[in-house]
């Protein structure tokens, strides 16, 4: 007597996952606008989480994710499927960043007055201060080639292997930044292990 | 240390999941027996955990996907207004890119605009043939070419080349339409008038000729409607006249006398030989070049002997398909057509020095200011009709002619009262008729136009009483032409026969004159008896 086996769909499911992305790039080259309008919605919260991340406040999120969704709208033709999209648009993301922060850096240069907003490093204020905010700010003291790894891994849930072709760096690497990130994140913390600990 | 160091880093990794199987169950072998990773262990995951519920990430963004979308379209649309204005903006990035280029390369354009005026220029230079022959030129042409300075090069359009004097009495060659006046026969009367025998007229004739050999390479012209004219033309325009002159001087002086205007002075005749011997022995090879669309000057050397050759040819060619070749040369149309925008060529720094090109809609004239011509002294026919029209100014166009006479006037004598023109102030004109034979005079239109003499008087019947005329004379031989007292010119039969008319048109005028008058006082009669109160 033969069974038939149900199915579940869970294949096909894992293949349109993997494949999904690629999909609306390929009909978006086709030229589907609404296969970008998809990819823009699927993939904005990470986008505009990642800036955040990486420039320490929200500021600026929404104008460099709008930055960088014009980007790989531009270049989305000349896609090459040799990564993940998400990978690909993440850099994109990490890059503008980047730029962000030099450009204010070249700006703080030639203005007399810092923008106090823009500056990632900052005094930590110990009156009316609960431990969230403590904790940012000590995340926030942390050098940007550590803090990002550290944040992607554990805020955006990335894997390091994605992580290391984001910074463009070797797996090892990573998994030593994430470690004295967090190294670096408990010295700073120190002085408040009482008041964390509670 | 570094194994320390390791460990701890394989910790992180190992909360974080990113440890292979083996890596897993080897951390876990050593947490198993070492406190401090234990204890490190917490740590981390302690840390980890701090970081994850910490870090607020931003509130969602309602209004990213509209911002995004909203700057896309115009994106889209900017580059559809691009891909519109492409074909200018790529025009004018040629032209400031062309603009720079020229800008430091300032030659190229000037090595391109003379290689390529070199091609144009020799374009026209193809299958050049000399006028004379091709545009069957006669002698009478060439006759009138020495006297009237201009060349037929279309008979049919009145097409003519045509040489002159500017305002500051420079020479110049004018190609003009419509300009052309065909004076027929000039040779044959000038003959005639000189009463040159037989062999006289054939000398005339060789003369003529081998000025048309002569002249061969000094005007040329091809299919590609190119005139190219050797300034040295100027040259053999003033040999030929001087030559005919001392000719006619030589072969009959009293008739040549009788001919030419008072104050006239002729060369003696090696002097003119010595000159038209120059003129012959000069050759240059630089040409005018007249083309439909540019006028410049180059060089270019006619091969006479390639040319005879060729003819020769024809000439056979003729023989064995004469029709084919008459066909061929009824095709070969000389036709110059003037275009208003004509592109002056610089082929080279000639131009500027040597001549000046002038262009209106039905002439093209070409000046030249610095082409050595040998000044040859002419009889000035110009200032001699600038008198006339000087003293006539005032006065109507009028043709005295003579009858033909029967041998009974010898003097014709007429006075003209003016109270204006110091010219004609009390002109009182005696002339004897004896020798006023028929002359060739005529034949030149500079001395035609003496023949019309203008009389303001005669516009009013009552100033013609002021002319006397007295015909007392009966020796007059011949009907003919004479000019006298400043060249003034007349023609007895046709005056005689024109009085004839007049008079007869003022009899006309005076019976009208008396009818009219008749015809009023009868009609003021009739009118006054109208008027007059009727009895009842």
């Amino acid at each position: 007597m033969k069974f038939k086996r149900k199915k579940t769909g869970l294949e096909n499911l894992k293949i349109l996952n993997l494949d999904d992305d690629f999909s609306l790039i390929k009909r978006f080259i086709e030229d589907d606008e609404s296969a970008f309008e998809t990819l823009v919605h699927r993939h904005k919260d990470k986008v505009r989480n990642i800036i955040f991340i990486t420039l320490g406040n929200g500021n600026t999120v929404d104008d460099i994710a709008q930055e960088v969704f014009l980007t790989v709208y531009k270049n989305l033709k000349s896609f090459r499927f040799q990564s993940q999209f998400t990978t690909w648009l993440f850099r994109i993301t990490v890059n503008k960043c980047k730029d962000h922060l030099r450009k204010v850096k070249i700006r703080n240069i030639i203005s007399f007055f810092k923008e106090d907003e823009e500056e990632p490093g900052y005094n930590i204020s110990y009156e009316n201060i609960n431990t969230a905010e403590i904790v940012q700010k000590a995340i926030e003291k942390l050098p940007e080639k550590l803090r990002l790894p550290l944040l992607l891994k554990d805020i955006q849930g990335l894997s390091y292997q994605e992580i290391a072709e984001i910074a463009k760096c070797e797996l090892g690497t990573v998994k030593s930044r994430i470690f004295r990130a967090r190294e670096g994140l408990k010295n700073i913390l120190e002085p408040f292990r009482q008041e964390l600990m509670s | 240390m570094k194994n320390l160091q390791k460990d701890y880093e394989m910790l992180s990794a190992y909360i974080d999941g990113e440890l292979s199987e083996n890596e897993i169950k080897s951390t876990e072998e050593k947490l198993a027996i070492r406190n401090d990773l234990q204890k490190k262990l917490d740590e981390l995951k302690r840390i980890k955990q701090l970081t994850k519920s910490s870090v607020k990430l931003p509130a969602e963004s309602l209004y990213l996907e509209t911002r995004i979308f909203a700057n896309i379209t115009p994106s889209k649309n900017r580059n559809k207004k691009f891909k519109r204005i492409l074909p200018a903006f790529s025009f004018a990035a040629l032209a400031i890119l062309l603009m720079v280029f020229l800008r430091f390369n300032p030659k190229i354009l000037d090595e391109l605009f003379e290689s390529q005026k070199m091609n144009v220029a020799d374009f026209y230079k193809q299958n050049l043939k000399p006028l004379l022959l091709t545009a069957g030129l006669t002698n009478e042409d060439i006759f009138n070419f020495a006297f009237n300075k201009q060349l037929p090069l279309d008979k049919n359009n009145k097409q003519c080349i045509k040489l002159g004097y500017d305002r500051d009495g420079n020479e110049f060659f004018e190609i003009k339409t419509a300009g052309f006046t065909d004076d027929s026969n000039n040779f044959e009367d000038f003959v005639n008038a000189l009463k040159l025998n037989q062999q006289q007229k054939r000398q005339m004739d060789s003369i003529l000729e081998s000025y048309s050999d002569e002249m061969q390479d000094k005007i040329l012209i091809n299919d590609k409607n190119t005139v190219a004219i050797n300034p040295e033309l100027w040259n053999y325009n003033k040999a030929i006249f001087a030559d005919i002159m001392t000719f006619a001087e030589n072969a009959n002086n009293e008739e040549f006398v009788k001919i030419m205007p008072a104050g006239y002075v002729m060369h003696e005749k090696p002097v003119i030989d010595r000159m038209v011997k120059e003129i012959k022995s000069r050759s240059s090879n630089k040409y005018i070049f007249f083309t439909p669309d540019s006028i410049f000057m180059d060089t270019f050397e006619f091969d006479k002997k390639k040319f005879a050759e060729e003819m020769k040819k024809m000439d056979k060619e003729l023989e064995k398909n004469m029709k084919e070749v008459e066909r061929e040369l009824k095709n070969l149309n000389i036709e110059i057509k003037l275009n208003d925008h004509l592109t002056k060529f610089k082929l080279d720094s000639l131009w500027d020095d040597d001549f000046n090109v002038y262009i209106d809609s039905n002439s093209c004239r070409v000046n030249l200011s610095k082409i050595v011509i040998p000044k040859i002294d002419f009889p000035d026919f110009d200032s001699i009709a600038a008198q006339i029209e000087r003293s006539l100014k005032h006065m109507q166009s009028f043709t005295f002619e003579f009858p033909q006479n029967k041998g009974r006037i010898n003097e014709f004598h007429f006075r003209i009262d003016s109270d204006d023109s110091a010219a004609l102030k009390d002109l009182d004109v005696k002339i004897k008729l004896p020798n006023l034979d028929s002359m060739m005079l005529h034949h030149s239109p500079k001395i035609d136009s003496i023949l019309r003499f203008n009389m303001k008087f005669l516009d009013s019947i009552p100033n013609f009483q002021k002319f006397n005329f007295y015909m007392e004379s009966d020796s007059f031989k011949y009907p003919g032409k004479f000019f006298t007292y400043d060249s003034l010119m007349f023609n007895q039969e046709k005056f005689e026969e024109q009085m004839r008319e007049f008079e007869k048109e003022m009899n006309k005028l005076k019976e009208e004159m008396e009818r009219f008058q008749d015809e009023y006082y009868r009609d003021k009669k009739e009118i006054k008896k109208k008027n007059e109160p009727v009895e009842i």
